[in-house]
């Protein structure tokens, strides 16, 4: 309670210092959008054109997508700055700082530091999926809702605990933002297609290693009954939960003990 | 001259500094590459090749013009947008006009400093890769030298407009806007991601229209020789004109900017 108090307190603060520059903070919004539409009209090309990707249809793909967007967007909201900011605070002492503070530091990065820019990631994502369930006439049941809610917990939780254990690597080494966007960003990249049409290795790789199969591959194949699509075993499709959880856990694991084994740099 | 050779060195050498960095760029891109592969053999779906706007295309010729799109992206991208932002909002770029030294070519140097040491350690590995894994092949003689024209010219357009982007930083504080909007819509219709061969044919019209197309579909048709010897120098044309309009654009816009540039403090 107290920190959803507080947490309010801060992010009124963030969105008045951000709205000062009411352009600017409209367009950080929309420019998303419009980079996802761009690549949602590259993939109606394709798919115009080659009318399936190993059996995925054009709105099978973007529904896909969109669970990926989503959950990225929602975690990033809160994450993605602290974390990307982390290894900056590490080398210039301004971390010491935050430990200081009568609140736990994980809870403070992320208070302090909002990013409105995914707003537009959120609202893109709800409307695409909105729009896919209605064109793939998904069956829209009290329980498949739920599901879908579950679902996206899951792989919200999925992305930040990668967001959180790429951040902790700033402790350890001090140039580490190269090294994280090769995870955040390039390896996501994989997510934009269906697992199925990548070779084993990276199929195994981004369930067993970066479980990033599970933010969307697994639970599409729930929703869209692709039944001959089944990669390993078919009780991954309703494990996206429990993964998240489990790759939360671990990587709050990590981050005490990063915060714990922390050495201030002294300047 | 001796002074620009020397920035352009400077800045390789910048490069050097962060190995960890130029490791984890190539994997990026070698990661990009597979994934464009892995796609289009899934969209071929076993299929030896499809009919498109300018006819037959095998999987083969798809495969390499992955390649080459990702090649001619490490020739040829630069940070002008960035680096321009920077010295903007920092006020060095005071420093820099005062300097007895051109500022266009100024940028240049720095961005031909970069590309080549992304040629050394990141085409290098591309095209062994390219060469050795996929069988790529060289074309003939003739379209190799066109092929070699139309990449520089693809340069110096790209250059010029990022260039132009970032002289918008004079007016315009959050310049990424429109690098993010210029990365997306030449990776659209320039055909970085999906050749125009497989566009409908309304966005192949709206594509003509705008310079993108010349910075990586052209270069690519020539060298997997799908374009005519007539065809070819029509487009080289074609790269000359966008080059000289917007050469003339930027010009207009780098006056205006500059005297409408006030430096905070000093």
């Amino acid at each position: 309670m107290h920190y959803i108090q507080l947490y309010s307190r801060f992010i009124l603060i963030y969105l008045k210092t951000r709205l000062e520059y009411r352009f600017a903070f409209f367009m950080d919004i929309l420019i998303q959008i419009i980079t996802f539409f761009v690549m949602f009209l590259g993939l109606w090309i394709m798919l115009n054109h080659f009318q399936t990707i190993r059996g995925w249809t054009f709105y099978e793909v973007l529904f896909l997508y969109n669970l990926n967007i989503l959950s990225h967007g929602i975690s990033g909201m809160f994450f993605m700055s602290p974390m990307r900011q982390l290894e900056a605070m590490v080398q210039n002492g301004e971390f010491d700082g935050i430990l200081t503070r009568p609140i736990n530091p994980l809870p403070l990065l992320i208070f302090k530091q909002f990013q409105h820019a995914y707003i537009g990631h959120v609202l893109l994502g709800i409307g695409s999926l909105i729009l896919c369930i209605n064109k793939l006439n998904l069956e829209l049941s009290g329980l498949n809702i739920v599901m879908l809610i579950l679902v996206l917990i899951g792989a919200t939780l999925i992305q930040s605990a990668i967001m959180i254990m790429t951040g902790c690597v700033s402790f350890w080494f001090v140039k580490a933002t190269s090294l994280s966007n090769t995870i955040i960003y390039d390896l996501r990249r994989f997510l934009n297609y269906p697992l199925s049409i990548y070779n084993k290795f990276i199929q195994f790789l981004l369930t067993f290693v970066i479980p990033y199969g599970f933010i969307n591959f697994y639970p599409s194949l729930l929703f869209l009954n692709k039944e001959g699509e089944v990669l390993f075993t078919a009780s991954f499709q309703y494990g996206t939960l429990i993964v998240g959880l489990l790759l939360y856990m671990l990587s709050i694991t990590i981050w005490s003990v990063a915060v714990n084994k922390y050495q201030s740099t002294g300047s | 001259m001796k002074l620009y050779l020397r920035m352009l060195g400077n800045s390789y050498q910048q490069n050097i500094a962060y190995k960890a960095n130029v490791l984890m760029n190539l994997m990026g891109q070698i990661l990009g590459l597979f994934i464009q592969i892995s796609v289009w053999v899934a969209l071929y779906g076993g299929s030896q090749g499809v009919n498109s706007n300018i006819g037959f295309v095998s999987i083969q010729e798809m495969i390499y013009y992955v390649i080459l799109s990702t090649g001619i992206s490490m020739i040829i991208g630069n940070q002008v947008i960035e680096q321009m932002d920077g010295k903007i909002k920092s006020g060095i770029i005071a420093m820099d006009l005062i300097k007895p030294m051109n500022f266009f070519v100024n940028i240049l140097c720095e961005t031909l400093g970069n590309n080549f040491f992304r040629i050394t350690f990141q085409l290098t590995p591309l095209i062994l890769i390219g060469f050795f894994i996929f069988d790529m092949t060289i074309p003939s003689f003739t379209n190799m030298m066109l092929f070699i024209i139309s990449l520089i010219n693809s340069f110096i357009l790209n250059f010029i407009i990022s260039f132009i982007l970032g002289i918008i930083g004079f007016w315009y504080l959050s310049v990424w806007h429109f690098s993010r909007l210029l990365e997306d819509v030449v990776r659209l219709f320039g055909g970085i991601w999906i050749p125009l061969w497989f566009f409908p044919k309304s966005l192949v019209v709206v594509s003509s229209f705008l310079p993108f197309q010349y910075i990586y579909y052209v270069p690519i048709n020539i060298y997997l020789e799908k374009l005519s010897l007539n065809k070819s120098f029509e487009m080289l044309t074609s790269q000359y004109i966008w080059i000289l309009l917007l050469s003339g654009l930027t010009y207009v816009l780098w006056r205006k900017g500059i005297n409408s540039l006030v430096i905070q403090g000093g």
